[in-house]
């Protein structure tokens, strides 16, 4: 497939996610934990592409949750962004993940975010928000299991 | 010489992202302090807001529709529930329009005149059709004695035919075995005797040869020990002279109906 359909794909399938966040307010995702579907297809793309769009990818997720949510927009775009980075990194330097790896990878980056985003700005009930978080990496690996599918399938490997 | 390393392109744009998201947080700070909202915020929510709320119905419609059929059982079971309130409901507000009748007519009755006696209060506790009596909740104990008048309902209802010590006995006026002394109320006057001829009639025999006139009322006379003159009986329907017998008649529809009231005084 064409690498640039894939970019234009991701990019829809990007909003829809930023749209899912309004229509489908986290908990509503599963129950027990908050699936963040921007965040695993942030990272994902993360590993299909080279570190610098990678931060500006994670720049745009934390806009773009920031903004819907009204949460505390410089630590979501930082988490993001150093993520999105030091995924890309990663992925550069070991250029045969499979899918489970990758779905891996993602789950846990997105793990990290949350865990960096507690550490940031700590919230008020820690321990349910803890637990909570732990619950959505499971959601998440899950999803970012299916999103690779598709990336894959679009973008093959890494394109640039 | 020390050569100079430059930083690779991917740095550079790490290190740009990091300053613009600070310089975003920066100013989603700045905004939140003036109790605003920065514009990059509202961009966003222009944009996706409309959107993700126009898409939650599609989103929640199976959800809901699933979840509905997981809990049918609960709704019938609820359902269930709302009827049985409802029917208890309507039994409660029948009551309670029974209750104020019943308040209704006891303080009509407590306001009503006393015709110069005490007035006892009783409960009618058994009505008997057939027989045309009444049993009352007060007895020989409360002063009640064979003959008293028993008023409802502004009119005379019966007379005490038998007393027990705490309950009462008392034909209605309607029974054929039952007369009591009446009096047309205004002039010219007639005085004769008030019976029964069915539950909804009553006979007026008198011998003045007065003409009286529907919607007349007929009161007790008086002529007796225990039963006060005034207390109205009924009123009239039509009247007419029996040529045979030489008796003059009026039908009445008495005033006091039993199947109207619970609650019935005794003038002692």
């Amino acid at each position: 497939m064409n690498p640039n359909i894939g970019w234009v794909l991701h990019g829809i399938m990007w909003f829809l996610a930023g749209l899912l966040m309004v229509a489908w307010p986290g908990g509503a995702m599963l129950p027990g934990g908050l699936a963040d579907p921007l965040l695993v297809l942030t990272l994902l793309i993360a590993t299909f592409c080279r570190p610098g769009q990678a931060a500006l990818w994670g720049l745009a997720s934390g806009v773009i949750a920031g903004g819907i949510s009204g949460g505390d927009m410089a630590g979501l775009c930082l988490s993001r962004i150093v993520l999105a980075f030091a995924l890309s990194m990663l992925a550069q330097r070991d250029t045969a993940l499979n899918k489970v790896q990758r779905s891996l990878l993602v789950g846990t980056a997105a793990l990290l975010a949350s865990i960096l985003l507690i550490l940031v700005s700590p919230p008020a009930e820690l321990g349910r928000v803890f637990q909570a978080t732990l619950l959505a990496a499971l959601i998440n690996v899950a999803l970012a299991f299916g999103f690779t599918h598709i990336l894959q399938y679009w973008f093959v490997r890494r394109v640039f | 010489m020390k050569k100079r390393r430059r930083l690779s392109p991917d740095t550079v744009w790490l290190i740009l992202a990091l300053v613009m998201g600070l310089a975003l947080g920066r100013m989603q700070t700045v905004a939140r302090g003036n109790q605003s909202v920065d514009p990059l915020t509202r961009t966003v929510r222009t944009v996706y807001l409309p959107l993700g709320t126009g898409l939650r119905p599609m989103i929640e419609g199976p959800g809901m529709f699933f979840s509905g059929i997981g809990s049918a059982g609960a709704v019938a079971q609820q359902r269930q529930t709302i009827a049985q309130l409802k029917s208890a409901m309507e039994l409660y507000a029948a009551e309670a329009a029974e209750w104020q009748r019943s308040y209704e007519s006891l303080a009509k009755q407590q306001q009503g005149p006393n015709y110069g006696r005490i007035r006892v209060p009783a409960q009618i506790l058994l009505y008997s059709p057939y027989r045309a009596t009444i049993t009352l909740s007060k007895g020989r104990e409360h002063g009640v004695v064979v003959g008293q008048g028993v008023v409802a309902d502004g009119g005379l209802l019966a007379v005490v035919t038998q007393v027990d010590a705490v309950r009462c006995q008392a034909a209605l006026i309607t029974s054929n075995s039952q007369a009591v002394g009446a009096a047309l109320r205004g002039e010219p006057p007639a005085v004769g005797l008030v019976r029964g001829e069915s539950s909804q009639r009553l006979i007026f025999e008198y011998t003045q040869p007065v003409a009286i006139k529907p919607g007349s009322v007929i009161v007790t006379s008086g002529f007796s020990e225990h039963i006060p003159p005034g207390v109205p009986i009924g009123f009239v329907t039509e009247s007419n002279k029996d040529r045979d017998f030489g008796s003059l008649r009026a039908f009445l529809v008495p005033r006091a109906k039993v199947d109207r009231v619970r609650e019935a005084w005794i003038l002692k």
